[in-house]
């Protein structure tokens, strides 16, 4: 339990040095010349963003969750999508030549939670990974029903979702 | 090195024009929305790749880095906002005849 | 003549069809012809930068992704219950 508190609160340290290192390294890099004085406004903006994050997060108790799964599905998602552009390009020359579209909406099941920081870190993990594969997009997700419904351009060519997205594990 | 670049503008070429013809071309609004997809994952990541190639890392890099990254995150929130406002108004019901409900 | 400025040529091509889906039918058919004449944009005036050898260009491009998401997502939401 300490453990896991102090590794948070290390966590919450290592964001703010990553918010001001990306911060100050966008400044110089559209400042577009390197001086002490860019370099020490630069420094300065980026501690003033990531100050001004950690003091939100501590007044607001929100926690950074998610990273991990972000971070282990992220790749799949981006070859999905390379590879489904090929999929759009039969899908049009199947438009072009005169068939009937085969596209639908589709209900799958999913676990929206109860509103748990972690389920709302699944659900927009979900969206934006199934919205940035270009064969599916997702439209909505009823609550009570503990569903999720998404629009498919081509059904044969539905990838599934991963388990741990689907529930909380 | 000129061959690299010229196969991944191609590649670009080819996603805008995939994109372009699909909305130009696709039956109702609920396809058309499915062809955003490829200009903003390959037509974007085609292009970077053929700036770095070109410059290297230099300063024009790093601008198109940033460019590139702000288009990537943001090409799914307009798709899956677009859809939810379409759902929202009925267009699912007046152009397919079904009745979805999307809760908040 | 550069291969990055004939690139940033057959991207303006492209444009014409998210011109032809703007000025005609739905209101969320024009909504995602904007939205993709703001990505198309983009890009282009990435490439023109690259091909001129100008990199403050690529300052106006980052302008115009931010710019056309905002107002997309301002149009959206305004469409979801009303017009």
């Amino acid at each position: 339990m300490s453990k896991q508190r102090i590794d948070s609160s290390l966590m919450q340290y290592i964001h703010v040095l990553i918010v001001t290192i990306l911060v100050a390294g966008t400044w110089i890099l559209f400042s577009a010349e390197f001086n002490p004085q860019e370099a020490i406004a630069a420094i300065v903006a980026g501690l003033a963003t990531g100050m001004g994050g950690y003091v939100l997060r501590k007044q607001t108790r929100h926690k950074i969750f998610g990273f991990r799964l972000w971070l282990k599905h992220l790749p799949s998602f981006f070859a999905g999508g390379l590879t489904d552009c090929w999929v759009l390009t039969k899908m049009l020359f199947r438009m072009v030549a005169g068939y009937p579209s085969r596209s639908t909406f589709k209900k799958i099941p999913f676990d929206t939670g109860v509103g748990k920081p972690v389920d709302t870190g699944r659900l927009v993990l979900a969206t934006y990974g199934i919205t940035l594969q270009p064969n599916s997009y997702v439209v909505g997700f009823n609550k009570d029903r503990d569903e999720m419904l998404i629009h498919l351009l081509d059904p044969n060519h539905e990838r599934p979702i991963k388990e741990d997205i689907r529930r909380p594990s | 090195m000129i061959w690299i670049i010229s196969i991944l503008l191609f590649l670009a070429v080819f996603a805008s024009l995939v994109s372009s013809l699909g909305i130009l071309l696709a039956k109702d609004s609920f396809e058309r929305l499915h062809f955003l997809g490829p200009i903003t994952l390959l037509g974007s990541i085609a292009i970077l790749l053929a700036v770095f190639t070109q410059e290297g890392f230099t300063i024009i890099t790093g601008k198109t880095a940033v460019t590139i990254l702000v288009l990537l995150s943001t090409g799914p929130v307009l798709t899956h906002s677009i859809a939810r406002a379409a759902v929202i108004r009925g267009d699912a019901k007046r152009l397919r005849g079904e009745e979805w409900e999307v809760s908040e | 003549m550069n291969i990055f400025l004939l690139t940033s040529l057959i991207l303006v091509i492209s444009f014409i069809p998210a011109i032809i889906a703007t000025i005609r039918g739905d209101a969320i058919d024009r909504l995602i012809g904007m939205s993709l004449g703001g990505i198309i944009s983009t890009l282009c005036l990435i490439t023109l930068a690259v091909g001129t050898g100008r990199s403050i260009y690529i300052d106006v491009a980052l302008t115009v992704a931010f710019l056309s998401f905002s107002g997309t997502i301002a149009f959206a939401r305004f469409l979801e219950r009303w017009l």
